[in-house]
């Protein structure tokens, strides 16, 4: 369990600092505790429990053009959720679309970045100037990508004029979905293959020379030694670019405009709030992204990250 | 008690609360004095000029302009966020025309009826959009309508309907250039370019009250048909489904169109020495064809509004009439290069030698046809945009496309 390791792992560090006596805590004590978290706790409370807490309230009214919202209680969900009408298809599509991106972004920008690791990690002339230039596109503000890609995928821009073709990416639904995960994982792969080449460079290098001396070759020692102690890294990457791919707004907002299957749940959020001045249905609307958002990062770490503890224990037993 | 912390808390959210919701204590709006406009980023940065010459007739009554950004969604938002907090910041609102209905239902502007504004010297296409369930809510300053823009050193005679055009097609295939194009990326543009389309063959969207859905008609079908048709029989180039103006516009000037659907604005564009256009010179413009006859535009522009929550009223009253009249009419057409709706205007032999499209300009304002006046009208945009696109896509039939849309707008606001 992750709980119970995560305790193991505290015991382990705390046994390890020589710890005073512990003392009993006295109501001053407890006085001065509270005053010193109570600022911080009120200000996390005023930016980001009462904006989570006041959407979901507002997402129970109705939206007149004039006088007060009414209370209709789970309305606007099923709205969202069940209903028959246009609202529920164009939510369905986007939560389509919205995983879709996030799983194959996902997908590519691990393998593209865990070999741009493996490269970089290498000794080399100009490694530095390597590392350094491949966190250009990661560095450039994700409008800019849009706009960069946005130009060389017109019709007769570059892409088509190098590749030969006459595609137009942003005219059909294919097309168009192809050309924002190329986009996407071209800013992001350089952020993955950061992280990971902070993982690579703590796995120690003794490992890989008993390993040789073994007589493993390169793919076993990468299966068995890098994979395996690359895994922590690798959780971290997954979860903040999972998490970031399925809020999306910017990059297809500008790209595509929501076009052809292109439309995120944070551009459904945004258009029914700001756009429609929808406010009930749009927090709605941001309450279930929201709660998609959390439940596929809970499950993530629940899953994986129990694995993650258990190899390192198992690690340090063997 | 184990958590003092989220009390605190509780007793914080409840305070911002509290404060947040009482907004500025309510006025009686009538009073005079300082002003403040406000309006979409002004390109031309020519009115400086147009105010000062007000301020020096009124010091006690000032206006102070106030530019929001360029994109039209932009400004809508922001506009919509200082009314939501019923804010006094803003007197005099520049809002696109079919925003008005919208701002009229929610009381966000105030009725006009009674100001003693002269509507009757304006335009009468542009001043009907300013009218709200029976009731002035605003008035325009400027308006715009759709050419067609065509190569004179191609085509002698401009196409005056669908069919002429589409026969002129040969033309382009000889020289190996596209035929005909407007804006068909999905955007507001679409809508304007498929309601235009609709208009032109005698079929309407909706009705005059805006709820009424009228577009399952067989002249609605022929309307969009020609647009679907292009794509599917090549008049109009495949990659016109990325279109915005600018596109369309770049596609023109560099020689690769025949024909182009756009706003005056590209007039100028086209015909500036040292652009990158090829075509200066070499291009005229015409009323936009239509099915059997000179085609209908859709009407574009800004209507002035005076903001419910202002204080100045009478005064921002006044600043209307100002930019209304003749002086910052002219002006307008003069310095900033916008369509007034000053009628006179398009009479005047002085400004006709200057723009000499004006005379077109003023037939086809006086044809052209609003788009959906509904307060609704981000929805009923979407409907349409959406049906239509995919129609041009060839992912659906004109037929099905209709219905769909005539499907979506009866939902529109329900």
């Amino acid at each position: 369990m992750t709980a119970t390791g995560a305790a193991r792992a505290t015991q382990l560090v705390v046994a390890t600092r020589s710890v005073p006596p512990r003392r009993r805590q006295t109501r001053r004590d407890r006085l001065l505790a509270f005053c010193l978290v109570a600022p911080t706790a009120v200000f996390l409370a005023a930016v980001i429990g009462y904006p989570v807490l006041r959407a979901v309230w507002r997402s129970l009214f109705s939206d007149p053009i004039t006088g007060p919202a009414r209370f209709v209680g789970l309305d606007n969900y099923t709205r969202a959720l069940v209903d028959s009408g246009p609202d529920s298809a164009d939510f369905r599509a986007a939560f389509q679309f919205t995983v879709f991106f996030a799983a194959v972004t996902l997908l590519l920008e691990v393998l593209l970045g865990l070999a741009m690791a493996l490269i970089m990690n290498r000794a080399f002339r100009g490694r530095g100037l390597l590392r350094t230039s491949v966190l250009i596109p990661w560095g450039i503000p994700t409008a800019v990508t849009a706009l960069l890609w946005a130009w060389m995928l017109q019709p007769d821009g570059i892409i088509n004029s190098v590749l030969g073709l006459d595609t137009i990416w942003t005219g059909s639904e294919w097309p168009a979905k192809w050309a924002l995960v190329i986009a996407e994982t071209w800013k992001n792969a350089p952020f993955v293959a950061l992280l990971l080449l902070a993982g690579l460079q703590v796995i120690p290098a003794e490992l890989y020379d008993v390993a040789k001396a073994d007589g493993a070759g390169l793919l076993a020692r990468f299966r068995y030694i890098t994979l395996p102690m690359l895994r922590p890294a690798l959780l971290v990457v997954v979860v903040f670019r999972m998490l970031d791919a399925l809020r999306v707004y910017d990059l297809p907002q500008i790209l595509t405009g929501g076009a052809n299957n292109t439309t995120t749940l944070s551009m459904l959020v945004v258009d029914a709030s700001i756009h429609q001045t929808n406010y009930g249905y749009g927090s709605a609307l941001s309450t279930l992204t929201f709660l998609l958002i959390f439940a596929v990062a809970f499950l993530f770490i629940r899953t994986f990250g129990m694995n993650v503890v258990q190899s390192l224990r198992q690690g340090v037993q063997e | 008690m184990r958590h003092p912390v989220s009390i605190v808390a509780a007793l914080a959210v409840l305070t911002i609360t509290a404060t947040s919701c009482t907004g500025p204590t309510p006025n009686d709006g009538s009073g005079r004095g300082p002003i403040t406009f406000v309006r979409g980023k002004d390109i031309s940065g020519k009115s400086p000029p147009m105010l000062d010459r007000w301020n020096r007739f009124h010091p006690d009554e000032r206006v102070t302009l106030v530019e929001l950004p360029e994109k039209a969604d932009d400004q809508r938002s922001q506009l919509v966020q200082y009314a939501q907090a019923r804010s006094d910041r803003f007197d005099v609102l520049a809002l696109d025309v079919v925003w008005t209905a919208e701002f009229a239902a929610r009381q966000w502007i105030v009725p006009l009826d009674g100001a003693g504004i002269n509507t009757s010297r304006l335009l009468r296409s542009a001043a009907d959009t300013g009218v709200y369930q029976g009731h002035r809510y605003a008035v325009p300053s400027n308006t715009n309508a759709a050419f067609l823009y065509y190569r004179k050193d191609l085509v002698p005679i401009p196409p005056k309907t669908w069919k002429e055009l589409i026969d002129d097609c040969a033309i382009a295939r000889r020289h190996n250039i596209g035929c005909y194009a407007g804006q068909y990326a999905q955007y507001e543009g679409l809508t304007v370019n498929v309601s235009e389309a609709v208009h032109s063959a005698g079929g309407e969207i909706v009705g005059n009250d805006g709820k009424d859905v009228l577009v399952d008609s067989a002249e609605a079908r022929s309307g969009l048909g020609f647009l679907v048709d292009g794509f599917r029989l090549g008049y109009i180039p495949p990659e016109a489904i990325t279109y915005k103006e600018e596109e369309s516009r770049r596609a023109f000037q560099q020689g690769r169109l025949l024909f182009l659907r756009n706003w005056p604005y590209v007039y100028g564009r086209a015909s500036e020495p040292g652009s990158d256009s090829v075509v200066q010179g070499r291009f005229g413009v015409a009323p936009i064809p239509g099915e059997k006859g000179i085609g209908k535009s859709t009407l574009g522009g800004a209507n002035l509004a005076v903001s419910e929550f202002s204080r100045h009223q009478k005064t921002a009253v006044d600043f209307i009439k100002y930019l209304t009249g003749d002086w910052a009419q002219r002006y307008m057409l003069r310095e900033m290069s916008v369509a007034p709706t000053l009628a006179a205007l398009y009479d005047d032999p002085e400004l006709r030698q200057q723009r000499p499209y004006l005379l077109m300009l003023k037939q086809a304002l006086r044809d052209a046809q609003p788009r959906p006046a509904t307060p609704y009208y981000n929805e009923v945009t979407l409907a349409i945009q959406r049906a239509a696109y995919r129609a041009l896509q060839g992912q659906e039939t004109v037929d099905a496309a209709v219905r769909e849309m005539a499907d979506r707008l009866r939902r529109a606001g329900s």
